[in-house]
C-alpha cells in the first residue's frame, strides 16, 4: 500500500507532460494525521489495565478446558455454487489486472491493476478475512486454476490428478512462506516500484508460474501450507475469524472470534516467524511513513555509508529484516523467560505454543494502519473499473468519480484505530491466558507464565499505538537541500 | 433571521396587554425569540469560519521552514498566497488543487479545509523537470487540517 507512496516522485515526472484534468499522483497518499498523544496515552493505559483485568479473571475464575463454542451451520449445495462462482471472478479478475499491467496506461492511478491489487486484494482483503472468514479459499485464483486442471485430468484421464506428489523437504518447512512474506513487503513497502501496472503484472505472471509449478510438484496442499505466502496468510490471519470451513464442503463454522487461534499451537518454528513477520511488517510500513524511520535512516547511514544507494533499497531490507528480527528475538526472549518460570517446556514449545495469540495485534494494527487508506483509496475502484486500462472508456458510468477525501473524520480514525488496537491487545492477552490455562492446569500457575507474554504484548501495542500516534517528534518537513537529507 | 424579525413584531404587539393568558404567551413568546435570535447569531458565527492565510515564497524550488507546514482547523476558510522565482506549477494533493506560477506574480490558491487529513504540496519546478526531489525525501510541504 504504501507500496505506492514511493511512487509520487516517478509519477510527478509525468505529471507535468499530462493535461491538468488528469491528476496522475494522487494514488500514493496517505492523508492520515497521527493521532494527539492524549490518545496514545489513553489506549497505552487502556490496554495495561485491561491486561491486568484479564489477568484477575483468568486467576480467579475461568475453569481450564472451556466447551468450544462452535456451531456448525450447513448451507448445504449453496457454498460450493458460491465457491465456484468466487473461483471464476478470481480467475477473471486476475486475468484483467495482468491483462490491465500489460497493455493499460502506465499511470498508477488510471490503471485498475495497482489498486485492485495493493488496496482490494492486499489490505482490504486481509481485513476481510480477519473479520469475517477465510474468503482466500474460495478468492485464490491460482487455487482455482489448478483444481479445475486437476478435476479435469481426473475426469478424463481417470489419473490420480496432474500434482507429481514429490516429497516436499521437510528440512524447508514453512520457511519459504517466511522468506517469500518478507521479500513480498519489501515489495510492496521498500521497491519504488510497487505500483508501476507493468512490475505487477510481470509479478503476477512470475508468481503464477512459480506457485502453479509448486502445486504441480508437491501437490497443491503441501505447496499451499508451505511455501505459497498468501494462502499461509490468509490462513493464519483466517485463524482469527468467527467463521471457518466446516468439516465437509457443505457447511461452515461460527465460533468466537480468535478461536481458532488457539485451537492448535504454531506447528513449526517457521510459522512462529511467519506470525512474527505478519506483525512487524505492518509495523514497518507504518514506521515508513513517519518521522521516526527518517531519524533510523539517517543515523544507519551515518554509521554505514556503503549501504546507502539511491532508491533506498538495502536500507530498506535492512530496516524490514531488523525490525522483523527484533521483534522475533523479543519473542524469543520473552518465551525462554517463560519457560524458565514454568520449568517443565523447552523454549521451543512455548514459542509454538503461544506464537498464534500475538495473531489479533497483528489484525488489529492491520486496521489501524490500513483501514481510513482503504475507505479513501479503495473508492478508486469504482472509477477503475469503468475504465481499467486507463483507454478512456466508461463502461458503468463511473470513469470520472473521484474519491470523497472527507468520507472519514481524522477523530473517528483515531477512535477506531486505537479502539482496535486496544480490543486486540485485549482478545491476545485473553487467549494466551486461554492457552497457559489450559497448558499448565493451575490457574495460578497460569497466571503466573503468562506475565512475560503480557508483557510484551504491552510492549508490542506500545510501539503500534506510537506509531499511528508519533507522539515523540512534531511534524515537520526537513530541510529539502539541506545536509539533513541523505538520500538527496 | 426573517423570522425572528415577525417574531419580535409579534411580541410588540402584546405588550401593554392585560390579560394574564396573553401576557404568558407573550413571555414565550419573547422567549422563543430570543432563542431564534440567539440561534441566528450562532450560525452566523459559524458561517463566518475562521479565515487563516498563509504566505508560501517559494525561491530555488524550496520554502523557509516555517512556510512549510500549514496547520489549519477543519472548515476553515484558508487562503494561500504563494510566489515562486521560477515558473511552475504547485499541487495540493487530495484537494486537488494547483496554482500556475510565473516569476514575480502572486497566486492565490483559496479552499475551505473540508476533509481533515496531512495532504503534501508538491512543486514542479519547470527548471528541475518537474522533480521535486528523491521520492524517499520528505515533502515540499503539507496541509494538515485538523478536526475540530
Amino acid at each position: 500500500m504504501s507500496a505506492i507512496r514511493r511512487l509520487r516522485a516517478r509519477c510527478a515526472a509525468a505529471a507535468v507532460c499530462l493535461p491538468a484534468t488528469a491528476w496522475p499522483h494522487a494514488f500514493d497518499d496517505r492523508y492520515d494525521l497521527p493521532a494527539p498523544l492524549s490518545y496514545f496515552v489513553a489506549g497505552a493505559a487502556a490496554a495495561v489495565a485491561l491486561s491486568f483485568v484479564v489477568a484477575a479473571i483468568v486467576a480467579r475464575r475461568a475453569p481450564p478446558g472451556l466447551p468450544a463454542p462452535e456451531r456448525v451451520v450447513a448451507l448445504g449445495p449453496l457454498l460450493s455454487a458460491l465457491r465456484w462462482i468466487c473461483g471464476g471472478v478470481a480467475v477473471s479478475m486476475l486475468a484483467l489486472v495482468v491483462a490491465a499491467g500489460l497493455f493499460g496506461t502506465g499511470d498508477p492511478m488510471m490503471n485498475l491493476a495497482p489498486t485492485l491489487i495493493w488496496i482490494i486484494g492486499w489490505v482490504g482483503l486481509a481485513l476481510a478475512v480477519a473479520c469475517v472468514g477465510n474468503l482466500w479459499r474460495a478468492l485464490d485464483p491460482w487455487r482455482a486454476v489448478f483444481e479445475a486442471a486437476d478435476a479435469l485430468a481426473r475426469r478424463c484421464a481417470r489419473t490420480g490428478g496432474i500434482a507429481l506428489n514429490w516429497p516436499y523437504p521437510r528440512a524447508l518447512g514453512a520457511w519459504p512462506a517466511v522468506i517469500l512474506l518478507l521479500l513480498l513487503t519489501w515489495f510492496e513497502v521498500v521497491y519504488p516500484q510497487a505500483a508501476i501496472p507493468y512490475r505487477i503484472a510481470c509479478v503476477l505472471l512470475a508468481w503464477s508460474a512459480l506457485t502453479l509449478t509448486g502445486m504441480l510438484c508437491f501437490g497443491r496442499e503441501i505447496w499451499q501450507r508451505n511455501a505459497d505466502v498468501f494462502a499461509v496468510y490468509f490462513a493464519t490471519l483466517g485463524r482469527f475469524a468467527p467463521i471457518a470451513a466446516g468439516p465437509d464442503a457443505r457447511s461452515i463454522v461460527l465460533r468466537a472470534p480468535g478461536r481458532g487461534l488457539i485451537a492448535a499451537d504454531a506447528g513449526s518454528a517457521a510459522m512462529v516467524a511467519f506470525v512474527i513477520a505478519m506483525l512487524s511488517t505492518v509495523l514497518f510500513d507504518g514506521l515508513l511513513g513517519g518521522q521516526i524511520w527518517w531519524f533510523v535512516q539517517r543515523a544507519l547511514i551515518r554509521a554505514l555509508p556503503q549501504i546507502n544507494d539511491d532508491n533506498g533499497y538495502v536500507i530498506g531490507a535492512v530496516g524490514l529484516v531488523g525490525v522483523w528480527l527484533l521483534f522475533l528475538a523479543a519473542y524469543v526472549l520473552t518465551c525462554a523467560v517463560t519457560a524458565w518460570l514454568v520449568r517443565e517446556r523447552s523454549v521451543g514449545t512455548i514459542a509454538r505454543l503461544f506464537a498464534l495469540t500475538l495473531v489479533p495485534i497483528a489484525v488489529a494494527y492491520n486496521i489501524a494502519h490500513n483501514f481510513s487508506s482503504l475507505l479513501i483509496q479503495g473508492q478508486l475502484v469504482i472509477p477503475l473499473l469503468s475504465d481499467p486500462f486507463g483507454y478512456k472508456w466508461n463502461l458503468f458510468g463511473t470513469a470520472t468519480y473521484y474519491p470523497n477525501i472527507g468520507i472519514v473524520d481524522a477523530r473517528f480514525t483515531w477512535y477506531v484505530a486505537i479502539g482496535a488496537i486496544v480490543v486486540g491487545h485485549v482478545i491476545s492477552v485473553w487467549l494466551a491466558h486461554r492457552v497457559a490455562l489450559r497448558e499448565f492446569g493451575v490457574p495460578r500457575k497460569a497466571t503466573f507464565a503468562s506475565v512475560p507474554l503480557t508483557i510484551l504484548m504491552v510492549i508490542y501495542t506500545a510501539v503500534s499505538l506510537s506509531v499511528i500516534a508519533e507522539p515523540m517528534v512534531k511534524f515537520e518537513i526537513p530541510d529539502p537541500a539541506g545536509k539533513s537529507a541523505p538520500e538527496q | 433571521m426573517s423570522v425572528a424579525l415577525r417574531m419580535r413584531g409579534a411580541t410588540r404587539n402584546c405588550i401593554g396587554c392585560l390579560d394574564t393568558m396573553r401576557s404568558r404567551i407573550c413571555t414565550l413568546l419573547r422567549l422563543l425569540a430570543g432563542f431564534v435570535l440567539a440561534i441566528a447569531a450562532l450560525n452566523a458565527l459559524a458561517a463566518g469560519a475562521p479565515e487563516k492565510t498563509f504566505n508560501m515564497n517559494i525561491v530555488h524550488g524550496a520554502l523557509a521552514a516555517d512556510e512549510r507546514v500549514l496547520r489549519v482547523d477543519k472548515g476553515d476558510a484558508v487562503r494561500v498566497r504563494v510566489t515562486s522565482d521560477t515558473a511552475g506549477e504547485l499541487h495540493l494533493h487530495g484537494y486537488r488543487l494547483e496554482a500556475k506560477l510565473t516569476p514575480g506574480a502572486r497566486t492565490e490558491l483559496a479552499f475551505i479545509a473540508y476533509a481533515t487529513g496531512r495532504y503534501p504540496f508538491e512543486w514542479h519546478g519547470a527548471d528541475r523537470g518537474g522533480q521535486t526531489g528523491s521520492h524517499h525525501g520528505p515533502a515540499f510541504a503539507a496541509l494538515e487540517v485538523r478536526p475540530k
